[in-house]
């Protein structure tokens, strides 16, 4: 175990009062030397001065200049986001605009088209109609030329056979009279 | 075995000049120190950064972020940094070197006070008080010198001084020359706490980091195998907080001197709430947050 009291320790403590006691000052008894003190304050300035000049000085303007650089990397990035969500609106936008437009057109194509087919169709009709009707009068026409045809010749065999039924010729007048008979009957 | 004594040994002079053990160790840091440092600035670049400048600058915006949060001013944080950044590396690392092995195990045998002994070749660069003593100094001067450029030379001054204080309550009230005749004397006490940070600072890393190389030499002397391991890994985490501890006071001390005395009534009281938290009060955390983000 350790002896406060071995030998050697009481003569180091010996020595060491004896040290004290030669030296005249507190600070010398404390080993300070004026040399020695001089020679100390110049190692910690070197020190000091060369992690000054080498390393804070241009290691804080570098953190310094970086701090600035990614902030306003950071402001630039929000505005690039900033005009790109406005840009993404626009597009939008406008493309929401051309699809109005491009249904407003195809609208109005088709009520063109659908005007057009109605107006085209009522023309047909009209035609059409026409044609029919034409048709209708051409044969009225002919039905009633056929018929005035076919009464005045039913009219002459009536009298022509009246006549040979009577066996006698007849005058003109009277044949008329007949012809107008007959044909007075034919209509009624 | 011989337990290192107080003062650094001398292993060699140069004509007049004693070089100490603590001296090669100290020098062997600020070795370390040039080549890292030459190591980053050959391989900065302002583009997409290499891993070892991100490991830097991530290292660096770490410390950036403490520093915040006791000046609570991102401006003031990227001045005070290479300062207390560095103070917090050196210290650690020479801290770290006095465990390496090697460090206290090697010897020269020199002629010391009229005695021959063995001193070892290296010793931790924080077990000499001229180091501690110098960074000690170096950080409460220039904790002045920033004060007297941020706020002022008599404003700075009036702090210990407090005769614009005194000069200006004499168009008051008596009440006010008695404050103000408080405030010399508060003056006067704070005067002697600046000689007390200097102290302090020094004194607590030399005795810590001192402390731990005679516990390492004590119990490699007792049992040389497997008993010295936890308490090396100790010196480690001693190591660590001691640069911790000098970091941070170094920043409150360059904190609180650069900032305006609050209307000269409540200038003490604000002083010893900025000394007692190492921060500011509320209202002025929120600005910070806003400067982080």
């Amino acid at each position: 175990m350790f002896n406060p009291f071995a030998p050697e320790i009481v003569h180091a403590a010996a020595e060491a009062a004896a040290t004290v006691q030669t030296e005249e000052s507190v600070l010398g008894a404390l080993g300070v030397n004026w040399k020695l003190f001089i020679a100390q304050l110049l190692n910690f300035s070197v020190v000091l001065f060369i992690m000054w000049k080498w390393v804070y000085t241009p290691l804080l303007k570098i953190i310094d200049a970086r701090t600035a650089k990614i902030d306003k990397g950071l402001k630039d990035a929000e505005a690039a986001a900033a005009a790109k969500s406005g840009a993404e609106q626009a597009s939008e936008e406008a493309i929401l605009a051309a699809r109005k437009e491009a249904q407003r057109l195809i609208e109005e194509a088709q009520k063109a088209a659908e005007a057009q087919r109605a107006e085209l169709k009522a023309k047909t009709q009209a035609e059409l109609a026409a044609l029919v009707q034409q048709g209708k009068d051409t044969l009225a026409a002919e039905k009633e030329r056929m018929v005035q045809g076919a009464r005045a010749e039913i009219a002459e065999l009536a009298v022509l056979i009246a006549g040979k039924a009577l066996g006698e010729k007849l005058t003109d007048a009277q044949k008329k009279g007949l012809l107008d008979a007959a044909a007075k009957r034919i209509d009624s | 075995m011989t337990i290192p004594p107080i003062a650094a040994e001398p292993i060699f002079h140069i004509g007049s000049f004693p070089i100490t053990n603590s001296l090669i160790n100290a020098w062997l840091a600020v070795a370390v120190f040039a080549v890292i440092a030459y190591l980053v600035k050959r391989s900065l670049t302002s583009g997409a950064p290499g891993r070892f400048q991100s490991a830097v600058e991530g290292l660096i915006e770490f410390m950036l972020g403490y520093v915040d949060q006791v000046t609570n001013d991102r401006a003031k944080s990227k001045k005070f940094l290479p300062l207390v950044g560095t103070l917090f590396l050196f210290i650690l690392v020479c801290n770290w070197m006095g465990v390496m092995p090697g460090v206290g195990s090697l010897w020269r045998t020199i002629e010391l006070h009229g005695h021959i002994e063995n001193a070892p070749i290296f010793r931790p660069a924080n077990a000499d008080l001229n180091l501690t003593l110098a960074m000690a100094l170096l950080t409460v001067i220039t904790s002045h010198l920033v004060g007297i450029i941020t706020i002022g030379f008599f404003a700075h001054w009036n702090k210990f001084i407090a005769l614009g204080t005194f000069f200006k309550s004499l168009r008051k009230k008596p009440m006010d020359i008695v404050v103000a005749l408080v405030e010399m004397l508060v003056g006067v006490i704070e005067f002697f706490a600046e000689i007390a940070k200097v102290v302090s600072l020094s004194l607590r890393l030399f005795g810590n980091i001192f402390a731990g190389e005679v516990l390492i030499t004590v119990m490699y002397a007792l049992v040389a195998y497997g008993v010295p391991l936890p308490f090396t890994f100790l010196e480690l985490i001693v190591g660590t907080v001691q640069a911790t501890v000098f970091a941070m006071l170094a920043l409150v001390y360059l904190t609180i001197l650069s900032e305006k005395p609050h209307g000269h009534e409540e200038e003490h009281r604000e002083d010893e709430l900025g000394e007692a938290h190492g921060l500011g009060d509320e209202h002025r955390l929120a600005p910070q947050g806003a400067n982080a983000s």
